[in-house]
C-alpha cells in the first residue's frame, strides 16, 4: 500500500508554503513541538502516501486534510513532550478502556488490551537507546481515536488469532480429528466451467461490489455494518447486494453457456439455488494468502475462515 | 455453514496459495473507516479489504462506539431498519390525519358559531321588522316569514353539510342560472337565501347576498304568492345580486377566501353582460321614473388569487330600494346604512351599531383592491335597479322618507373608505368604515353634479371616476377634492 517516492521537491516546497499555517493550525507551541519538527513530520506523511508524480499542489491538498492537531499531538507524545502527554491522557485515556471494551466485550480481556496498547504508545521498546512510541507511526490521515481503535482492533485480532490457534487445535483434540479417517466419499470435484465462470464474474466486478460480498457472504456480516463501513444507508447495501447476487447469477450462466454447456446443463452446475450462487462467491472471494499480523513480523499459522452462513431468506 | 454443498465447504476449508500482501496500515484503515480517504487510495483499500477477512474486521471492530453501541443494541439492525421504515411513515400518515381532523373540527365549530350568530340578528330584525310594519301586504305575510324560518334551517343544514356556502351568501341570477351555477342545488339555496333576506323589505333585509333587480312590476306580482320550493320561478330573469366585499372577523379566512371566489366568478359571469340582459333592465329602468339612457360599461371582473388570502371583510351593496347596506357576516346579515345627519333614532341606533362594528371589522380586516372592481359591478347592478321598488318593498314602507336612492357604491382596499352614491347626485365619502360620512358636491366650473350617479369607481383612494344617469362622467384625481367633468 505504500506509494512511490514522490517528488522531494514538490513535498518540500508545499510543506514550506503551508508550514507557518498549519503549526499554527495544529497548536504546537502548546505541546513544545517545534516548527522544523513539525516541517519533518509533514513531509515524512506526505513522502509515505504521495505517489511520485503528485505536483505541489496536490501535495497542499493532501496537507490540508491531515488531522495536524492531532498529528503534532501523537507526535509531541512520542518525543516524550510531558505537556503533551498530560492533553493525550486527558483526552483519550478513558475512550482507550471503553474502545477496549467495546471491541473486547469482556472486561479482564479489554483492560489487557488496553494496557498493552497503552504501554506500545508510552513506548517500552528502545532503540538505539530511545524509546519508541507506537504514537510515531500516526500520521494524521484519520483522527487520533480512530487510529487508537483501530490499532486496538489490530491486536485483538492479532490476539484472536493465537488464541484461536490453540483452541482449534484443542478442540481438534476433543472432537478426534486428528485421527480422522479419509473421508470415504471423496467430494465431487465442481466443474472447471463454473469455476472459470464464477471467477471472471466475480473479477469483473468492482472492488467495492466485491468487499460487500465479501463481507456479506464470507464474513456474515450485517448490512448495518456494512453500510456503516462505506458510509452508505444499509438500503444502498441490501440493495447492492440482492443486484450483484442477481447479476453474479447471470453472468455465471451466461459464462458456462459461452463454455459450451446448455442452459440447462448450465443451470444444474449452478443447481438454481441462490444459496449455491452464495456458496460460490464465499469460495471466490476466500481469502487467499495466509492472513499476515498486524505490525507483527512473525509467522502465524493460518486462521481458520470465520465463516457464517446466512440464509438470505 | 449450514446449506453450504460438500464440494464448496471443502473448497473453503482447503488452504490457498499464500500471495502475502501488506495490510493497509492503521491509518488508511481509519481513514477509510472515516471516509475520508481520496478515490485512489479507497479503491486499492477496497481492493485490498475484498480479499483480506481480517482488514474487514478491523474496519467493523473500530467502527465508532455510537453507531457500535446502537448495532448491538439492534440485534439485527438490517430488519430493524426495514422495519422502522414504514413505522415512520404510518406515524407521519397518522399525524397528518390527526392534525386534518382537528383542523376540520375546529372549522366547524368556527362555522357553527358564525351561524348561531347570524341567526340570531335576523330573528331580531324579523320581530323589528313586524312591528315596524304594522300593515304588510298579505302575500309578503303570509308567505315570506315562513319561506324565511325554512330557509334559516336550510341554510343552517347545508352549511353543517356542505364546508363550502359561498353560494348562499350571494348569488347572481342571471337569465339562464344553470350557466352561472353548475349546480343546481346552489341556486336554490341561493334564492332562497334571497328569499328570506327579501321578506321582511324595508327592514334591512331587502335583498340577501346583494339585491333582487326586478325587471317588471309583473314579475314581482308573481313573486310573493309564489315564495315556494322552486325559486327559479320567484327570481326574475334579470335579477342582479351584487355586493362590495368587506372584511368579517366573524368568519373563518378559509371560508371567506371562498366565498371571495365565489364572489369573483359569479360577478364575473354578471359583468360579461349579456346583452339581452341589459336591455332588460335598460327596459325596466326607462319604466320608471329615475330611467338612465345610458348604462355605464360594467368592468370585467377576475377572480384574483390574492382575494384568497385576504380575510372576511365588511361588504356593501345596495338593496332593491336603493338603501345602502352592508354586512359584517360575509353576507348573510345586512344592515341598512343610513348616513344622513339629521335621521330618526331608529336610523339613528343603527347606523350607531353598524358604525361600530364596521369599525372593528375595518380595523382588524383587510380588503384586496380587486374590491373595487366589485363596486364597478354593483354600480352597474345599481344602475339596474333603477330604483325600482318591488311590491314587497313599497308594502313593507307605506310611507318611505325622503332620502337618497343609492345606486352605486364603491370600497377602497382599505374597506374602511367607501363612496356611496346615487339619485339626485348624492354623492358620500366616508374614511372610518361609515361612521361618519361627508357629502361631496362635484362642481366643475360651476356646474355641479345633479344627475342620478349610477356608477363610481375608484381605482385607488385619490383616483376616481363617477357617471352620472345624463352620460356625465366626473373624474377626480384628489380623493374628490376637485372634480372635472368631461366632455
Amino acid at each position: 500500500m505504500r506509494a512511490a517516492k514522490p517528488n522531494s521537491a514538490a513535498v518540500q516546497s508545499a510543506v514550506a508554503a503551508l508550514l507557518l499555517e498549519l503549526h499554527s493550525k495544529a497548536g504546537c507551541e502548546k505541546i513544545g513541538l517545534a516548527r522544523e519538527s513539525f516541517a519533518a513530520i509533514l513531509s515524512e506523511v506526505a513522502t509515505k502516501y504521495l505517489p511520485a508524480e503528485d505536483t505541489e499542489a496536490q501535495v497542499r491538498t493532501f496537507l490540508l486534510t491531515l488531522r495536524v492537531e492531532e498529528l503534532a499531538l501523537a507526535r509531541a507524545c512520542a518525543a516524550g513532550q510531558d505537556s503533551a502527554w498530560e492533553l493525550f491522557l486527558t483526552r483519550y485515556r478513558e475512550k482507550l478502556y471503553q474502545s477496549a471494551l467495546r471491541i473486547a466485550r469482556e472486561d479482564s480481556a479489554a483492560r489487557d488490551l488496553a494496557d498493552g496498547l497503552y504501554a506500545e504508545l508510552y513506548g517500552t521498546a528502545t532503540r538505539d537507546g530511545e524509546r519508541i512510541s507506537k504514537l510515531a507511526s500516526f500520521t494524521g490521515r484519520g483522527s487520533l481515536e480512530g487510529w487508537l481503535r483501530t490499532v486496538l482492533a489490530q491486536e485483538f485480532v492479532n490476539r484472536y488469532r493465537r488464541t484461536k490457534r490453540l483452541v482449534s487445535l484443542d478442540e481438534e483434540s476433543a472432537e478426534g480429528a486428528q485421527f480422522a479417517t479419509a473421508d470415504p466419499e471423496p467430494l465431487p470435484s465442481a466443474d472447471s466451467r463454473l469455476e472459470s465462470a464464477t471467477d471472471a464474474a466475480l473479477a469483473a466486478l468492482g472492488s467495492e461490489d466485491r468487499m460487500v460480498l465479501a463481507a456479506y457472504y464470507l464474513d456474515g456480516r450485517t448490512l448495518a455494518e456494512i453500510a456503516r463501513m462505506l458510509g452508505v444507508h444499509e438500503s444502498t447495501i441490501s440493495r447492492k447486494v440482492d443486484k450483484l447476487a442477481k447479476s453474479l447469477r447471470k453472468k455465471i450462466l451466461a459464462g458456462m453457456m459461452q463454455q459450451g454447456m446448455a442452459r440447462r446443463q448450465a443451470e444444474e452446475a449452478l443447481e438454481v439455488d441462490v444459496r449455491d450462487l452464495r456458496v460460490d462467491i464465499r469460495r471466490s472471494l476466500a481469502q487467499e494468502s495466509p492472513p499476515a499480523t498486524f505490525s507483527e513480523k512473525k509467522d502465524v499459522l493460518p486462521l481458520p475462515q470465520k465463516v457464517a452462513p446466512r440464509a438470505k431468506s | 455453514m449450514q446449506n453450504v454443498p460438500k464440494i464448496v465447504r471443502a473448497r473453503f476449508e482447503r488452504p490457498t496459495p499464500a500471495t502475502a500482501e501488506p495490510h493497509p496500515d492503521a491509518d488508511l484503515l481509519t481513514a477509510f473507516a472515516e471516509h475520508s480517504l481520496a478515490d485512489r487510495e479507497r479503491d486499492q483499500v477496497l481492493e485490498h479489504l475484498a480479499r483480506c477477512a481480517d482488514c474487514r474486521e478491523v474496519v467493523v471492530l473500530a467502527l465508532p462506539a455510537t453507531e457500535a453501541a446502537a448495532l448491538a443494541g439492534s440485534g439485527s439492525p438490517a430488519r430493524i431498519g426495514w422495519f422502522s421504515l414504514p413505522v415512520l411513515r404510518w406515524g407521519v400518515v397518522a399525524a397528518l390525519a390527526v392534525t386534518s381532523v382537528g383542523l376540520l373540527e375546529y372549522r366547524q365549530r368556527l362555522q357553527e358559531k358564525t351561524l348561531v350568530a347570524t341567526s340570531l340578528i335576523p330573528r331580531e330584525q324579523l320581530a323589528g321588522a313586524r312591528t315596524e310594519t304594522p300593515a304588510p301586504a298579505p302575500a309578503a305575510t303570509a308567505s315570506q316569514p315562513v319561506a324565511g324560518q325554512t330557509d334559516v334551517g336550510k341554510q343552517t343544514e347545508m352549511a353543517k353539510k356542505a364546508p363550502s356556502r359561498a353560494l348562499s351568501k350571494l348569488a347572481v341570477n342571471m337569465p339562464a342560472p344553470n350557466e352561472i351555477f353548475p349546480q343546481p342545488q346552489s341556486t336554490h339555496r341561493s334564492s332562497s337565501a334571497g328569499a328570506f333576506r327579501g321578506a321582511p323589505a324595508g327592514s334591512g333585509f331587502a335583498s340577501g347576498g346583494g339585491y333582487g333587480v326586478k325587471a317588471a312590476p309583473a314579475a314581482n306580482a308573481k313573486q310573493n304568492p309564489t315564495p315556494g320550493p322552486d325559486h327559479r320561478a320567484v327570481v326574475p330573469s334579470a335579477t342582479t345580486t351584487v355586493e362590495v366585499s368587506g372584511a368579517s372577523p366573524l368568519v373563518a379566512a378559509q371560508t371567506s377566501a371562498q366565498n371571495q371566489i365565489q364572489d369573483q366568478l359569479i360577478q364575473n359571469e354578471a359583468a360579461e353582460p349579456s346583452q339581452s340582459s341589459s336591455d332588460r333592465v335598460g327596459k325596466a329602468k326607462s319604466a320608471s321614473a329615475q330611467a338612465s339612457p345610458a348604462m355605464a360599461p360594467a368592468p370585467l371582473l377576475r377572480a384574483d388569487p390574492t382575494l384568497m388570502k385576504g380575510s372576511a371583510a365588511p361588504r356593501w351593496t345596495i338593496s332593491a330600494s336603493g338603501a345602502l347596506q352592508h354586512s359584517l357576516d360575509g353576507g348573510k346579515t345586512w344592515l341598512d346604512v343610513n348616513i344622513l345627519v339629521d335621521d330618526s333614532s331608529a336610523n339613528l341606533g343603527r347606523r350607531a351599531q353598524a358604525g361600530v362594528t364596521a369599525e372593528a371589522s375595518s380595523a382588524a380586516m383587510e380588503v384586496q383592491p380587486e374590491a373595487q372592481t366589485e363596486s364597478k359591478t354593483a354600480a352597474k347592478s345599481a344602475a339596474r335597479a333603477s330604483a325600482m321598488p318591488t311590491a314587497k318593498s313599497a308594502a313593507a314602507q307605506p310611507a318611505p322618507p325622503p332620502r337618497t336612492i343609492f345606486r352605486a357604491v364603491s370600497v377602497s382596499s382599505k374597506a374602511s373608505e367607501v363612496w356611496a352614491g346615487g339619485s339626485g347626485g348624492a354623492l358620500y365619502h366616508t374614511l372610518d368604515g361609515g361612521n361618519r360620512w361627508a357629502r361631496v358636491v362635484p362642481s366643475d366650473a360651476g356646474i355641479l353634479l345633479t344627475g342620478d350617479i349610477i356608477a363610481i369607481q375608484f381605482s385607488d383612494s385619490r383616483n376616481g371616476i363617477v357617471t352620472t344617469s345624463n352620460t356625465e362622467v366626473w373624474t377626480t384625481l384628489d380623493a374628490g377634492q376637485t372634480w372635472h367633468k368631461q366632455q
